[in-house]
């Protein structure tokens, strides 16, 4: 479904991403780890459109999406969250699903208010998907005025509203406390099983060895290893470099 | 009395100078040109009452498309651009309209008329004189006064509508991040592009009136002063609501005439005030918090007023 082929991005003289290839089958639920810095928020936003890539191609559903704007990358059914929750501070959690909507509208549609009878079924849709994501008892509060795990909540909401085919997650779960986590784990498998392709990308190693079936390990923006998650559990290269390096951390 | 309809009717002119800042405001675009499409709606609507004997209503339209047009010009190629590029556009285009308006002549030869008083249209740095449509046509200076605010009801109608729609909630989402605006498949610039081109479709609307009220313009009448006063009407009032505009043009208009008799403070009072809103209110008088709460205890009242439902 989705082709990433030999993709590399350099800032300056840093390599951020270098000659990734990685293939995305549909239905999968593909894990991206690496420790700080090893380029993951990069690669996503090489696929979204937000940067240019120094070279390198990704093909989505036989589509090439490089060279392509954020917004028509959207529009071809691929959608992310940020790591960095980013939303409309004086908007309602309900205005901001309702809005994210708008690219599959013609403009009658775009006019009419959230409660306008002609917009029943986008409202429902939007009810929906706010109870999916535990943001329906919220609905009518404004963004800024949410806990934090719940503004992770409505960045994947918002992602839905789009309708994607594939969603790419950059640390839902960073900030969340184990609960929510938890919580997080069963809501991404549910989507996975609802049909949406997901690639996650996490630091809670755990998790993403629990939840997903494919896993790649990038270091320096490059790709060390990909497989499941015992083969990458035992992988050298992963525990020098990611696994090793954490546990030193804990213990410090 | 007819001194206040004057002041109604300008009050009305100035409505729609606000909202036209307004429409590219709710899209995070600072317009300090606005200037320049209402001086480009006066000389069109003008010219086309004067010298192509249109009627008001068609010559309004008509510099109101003018004006659209104009800033199509002006916003295709800098609201591509991020940062402050298209806000110093707007300043550089309006200095050029302003310029060329004091410099174009165009008309004909008015049969009566003093000497160096003999010409029908904009004659250069005299500017345009004898816009006499009012008088012509015996519309006193209410009916007039009736007549702009009529339009400025269909406006503000309009922005009420539109702000209780999804147009509305996109553009807050452009003001406040882009980037989220891309991610949801927002067509960033076409909206930033559309929302400017409303702006000056108004402000064209806006000059024609006022010069109809005025009966003589010139291209120093559309200096960037007027711009920044545009745009204080919707900082002041409130940048977040339409009600903000609405609010700061028609004080911001009143006050002064009402505080005319200590002339000599005029202008530094209203300067106070403008610095005491800034001080203690950055949002403007009314701000988005203010409309939600008003808006929620209306609701409250039409339920109560209801006979509640049994299940
Ligand atoms: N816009 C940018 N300009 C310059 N350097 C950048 C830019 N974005 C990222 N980098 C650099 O590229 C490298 C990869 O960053 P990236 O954000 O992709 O890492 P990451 O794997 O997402 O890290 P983290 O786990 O901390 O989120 C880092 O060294 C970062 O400093
Ligand atoms: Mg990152």
């Amino acid at each position: 479904m989705l082709e990433i082929s030999r993709i590399s991005k350099s800032f300056g003289g840093l390599m951020a991403v270098d000659s990734v290839d990685l293939s995305v089958k549909r239905g999968a639920l593909f894990g991206i780890l690496g420790p700080n810095g090893s380029g993951k928020t990069t690669l996503f936003n090489l696929l979204t459109g937000f940067l240019e890539p120094t070279a390198g191609g990704v093909r989505f559903e036989g589509n090439e999406l490089i060279g392509r704007s954020p917004e028509d990358i959207v529009r071809l059914g691929v959608a992310r969250t940020f790591q960095v929750v980013r939303f409309h501070k004086d908007s309602t959690v309900r205005e901001t699903v309702w809005a994210a909507q708008s690219m599959h509208l013609g403009l009658r549609d775009l006019f009419r208010t959230i409660d306008a009878p002609s917009q029943r079924d986008l409202a429902e849709e939007v009810d929906s998907i706010l109870e999916r994501t535990w943001l329906k008892p919220h609905a009518d509060r404004l963004a800024r005025e949410l806990p934090f795990g719940l503004v992770r909540q409505l960045e994947i909401a918002r992602a839905l509203a789009t309708r994607p085919k594939i969603l790419l997650m950059d640390e839902p779960a960073s900030g969340m406390n184990p609960s929510e986590t938890h919580q997080l784990t069963e809501d991404i498998r549910r989507l996975r099983d609802g049909g949406l392709t997901i690639v996650l990308i996490e630091h809670d190693i755990e998790m993403v060895m629990g939840l997903c079936d494919r896993i790649a390990v990038l270091n320096f923006g490059r790709k060390i290893t990909e497989g499941t998650a015992d083969e990458v559990k035992s992988n050298p290269d992963v525990i020098a470099a990611y696994l090793g390096t954490k546990k030193k951390h804990a213990h410090a | 009395m007819s001194y206040w309809f004057t002041i109604a009717a300008l009050t009305g002119v100035n409505v729609l100078l606000a909202y036209s800042v307004y429409a590219s405001f709710m899209s995070g675009q600072v317009s300090i040109g606005q200037a320049a499409f209402f001086g480009v709606g006066a000389y069109v609507g003008a010219s086309l009452t004067v010298l192509a004997g249109f009627d008001l209503m068609s010559a309004v339209l008509v510099a109101g498309i003018a004006a659209a047009a104009a800033s199509v010009f002006v916003g295709v190629p800098t609201l591509r651009l991020k940062g402050y590029h298209f806000t110093i556009a707007t300043v550089a285009f309006a200095e050029a309209v302003r310029v060329i308006l004091h410099n174009t002549k165009y008309g004909r030869p008015r049969a009566s008329g003093n000497v160096g008083d003999q010409w029908l249209g904009p004659d250069g740095a005299t500017g345009f004189r004898h816009i006499g449509y009012l008088n012509d046509n015996g519309i006193s200076t209410g009916q007039y006064a009736v007549i702009v605010w009529s339009i400025v009801l269909v406006v503000v109608v309009a922005f009420f509508l539109v702000e209780r729609s999804r147009i509305a909630r996109i553009l807050r989402t452009i003001e406040e991040d882009e980037v989220v605006a891309r991610s949801i498949g927002v067509p960033v610039a076409r909206y930033k592009v559309i929302a400017f081109v409303c702006g000056g479709f108004i402000a064209g609307m806006s000059g024609a009136l006022y010069a109809h009220i005025l009966t003589f313009i010139s291209g120093n009448d559309f200096v960037i002063h007027l711009s920044t006063i545009a745009l204080a009407f919707v900082v002041i009032g409130g940048g977040q609501t339409m009600w903000g505009p609405l609010l700061g043009a028609v004080l911001l208009t009143v006050i002064p005439e009402i505080l005319r008799p200590i002339r000599e403070f005029r202008i530094e009072l209203f300067g106070l005030l403008i610095i005491l809103v800034m001080l203690f209110r950055p949002t403007g008088m009314i701000s988005a918090i203010t409309v939600r709460r008003w808006g929620s205890a209306l609701a409250a009242k039409a339920r109560a007023k209801r006979p509640t439902q049994a299940f």
